[in-house]
């Protein structure tokens, strides 16, 4: 079996602006709720699924047009959710998950933290962005 | 090429900590409000109120006034106003830049390594803008300062902050103001206020109306002093925040 390197092959889209070029660790989430429905007639436990839930942890070198695009949406958050697309995969043998954006539908920016705190480095980024609602794969 | 965390400015009030800190972070938080429904096949969630806490870690160098942990000590629990701004990249104008208005420090911690250096990090909340450098720097003579792209137009205003670090000589009623424009050459620009100063300090312009992507500080006036070191934060309503 093929194995495939992450590098080209994670792509992540916020409100329209790409930022590969600012990441270099994305970790998806995808949560489904379980549910406890043992019963007195039960042999075991027993759980069933819930819906699932999603959330992106991100984080990578630091510039100006990352700023620009994450932290506008952190200081007064959006009433209109952001197209979230997030990729995985070659071209060919991609999954893509979109989120696009409405009033239930899509991502925001629930933290985000610019560090700078080794002097001899540069200034990198953590953030998570939060997923509401279930995105259309292809 | 990522950008050198060394390049970033610390101000608290008029006092520039550069020198004496060695680290920050900044975290921008949003609570998130769980929206689900009928009919929602997945968890829904929604974003509510955000909040803003930086953190900076510096060198004790003394208990006088100006020494970094000094003033930083008298801002502990304080409910005097105090602003503390974080430029991101002094390498260049139009770089982005944090102001915590309101600011107050609510966590300092001494770190006292016994064969190490006497160090402190401190904990600020406050209300956070987001805005790019018009200024950072002396100022000798009067005129227009440099051109700066704001991502977009606003519509909704914003806010200035005029960080005067120091005044060479005396200064009263010095001012400088912020115009836009619509093209980069300036040809017509806009006024959108004035912030008039005689001591350092902190000063704060509220903008109104419509801000053009072009925008520039105007040094109009030193009030009689052979110049001024200050830095101009201007965070537009809608485009930086």
């Amino acid at each position: 079996m093929s194995r495939t390197p992450a590098k080209e092959n994670v792509g992540l889209t916020y409100n329209g602006v790409d930022l590969r070029a600012h990441l270099n660790s994305v970790s998806m989430e995808d949560v489904v709720e379980v549910i406890e429905s043992m019963t007195f007639a039960s042999t075991a436990i027993e759980k069933g699924p819930g819906a699932p839930s999603f959330k992106i942890s991100v984080g990578g070198p630091w510039s100006k047009t990352l700023h620009q695009a994450i932290a506008p949406d952190t200081l007064n958050p959006p009433t209109t959710l952001r197209t979230l697309v997030y990729y995985i995969g070659p071209s060919g043998s991609r999954v893509t998950r979109t989120w696009t954006g409405s009033a239930t539908v899509g991502a925001f920016v629930s933290n985000y933290k610019p560090d700078a705190t080794d002097p001899k480095g540069d200034i990198v980024w953590t953030g998570t962005l939060e997923l509401s609602g279930l995105p259309v794969e292809s | 090429m990522g950008v050198k965390a060394w390049r970033g400015r610390l101000l608290v009030d008029e006092f520039d900590f550069s020198l004496d800190t060695f680290g920050a972070s900044l975290e921008l938080a949003v609570e998130s409000e769980k929206s689900d429904n009928w009919q929602s096949e997945a968890g829904q969630l929604f974003p509510t109120e955000s909040g803003a806490m930086l953190t900076t870690t510096g060198y004790y160098t003394g208990p006088d006034a100006g020494d970094i942990y000094q003033e930083m000590k008298a801002r502990r629990g304080t409910e005097t106003p105090a602003w503390v701004a974080w430029l991101f990249d002094t390498s260049a104008l139009g770089n982005p830049a944090a102001v915590l208005d309101s600011a107050w420090a609510s966590n300092i911690v001494l770190d006292t390594p016994v064969k190490g250096l006497i160090k402190f990090n401190a904990k600020w909340e406050g209300v956070a803008y987001n805005g790019l450098t018009l200024l950072d720097g002396a100022v000798v003579a009067t005129g227009n300062g440099t051109v700066i792209t704001l991502p977009a137009a606003g519509s909704a205003g914003g806010m200035a902050f005029l960080l005067v670090r120091a005044i060479d000589g005396t200064a009263v009623d010095a001012q400088v103001s912020i115009e836009c424009d619509s093209v980069v050459g300036m040809s017509t620009p806009t006024d959108k206020g004035a912030i008039q100063f005689s001591a350092v300090g902190v000063y704060e312009l509220a903008l109104t109306g419509t801000i053009e992507e072009y925008v520039r500080v105007v040094i109009d006036d030193l009030g009689g002093a052979a110049g001024f070191t200050a830095a101009l934060v201007l965070c537009v309503d809608g485009v930086t925040q």
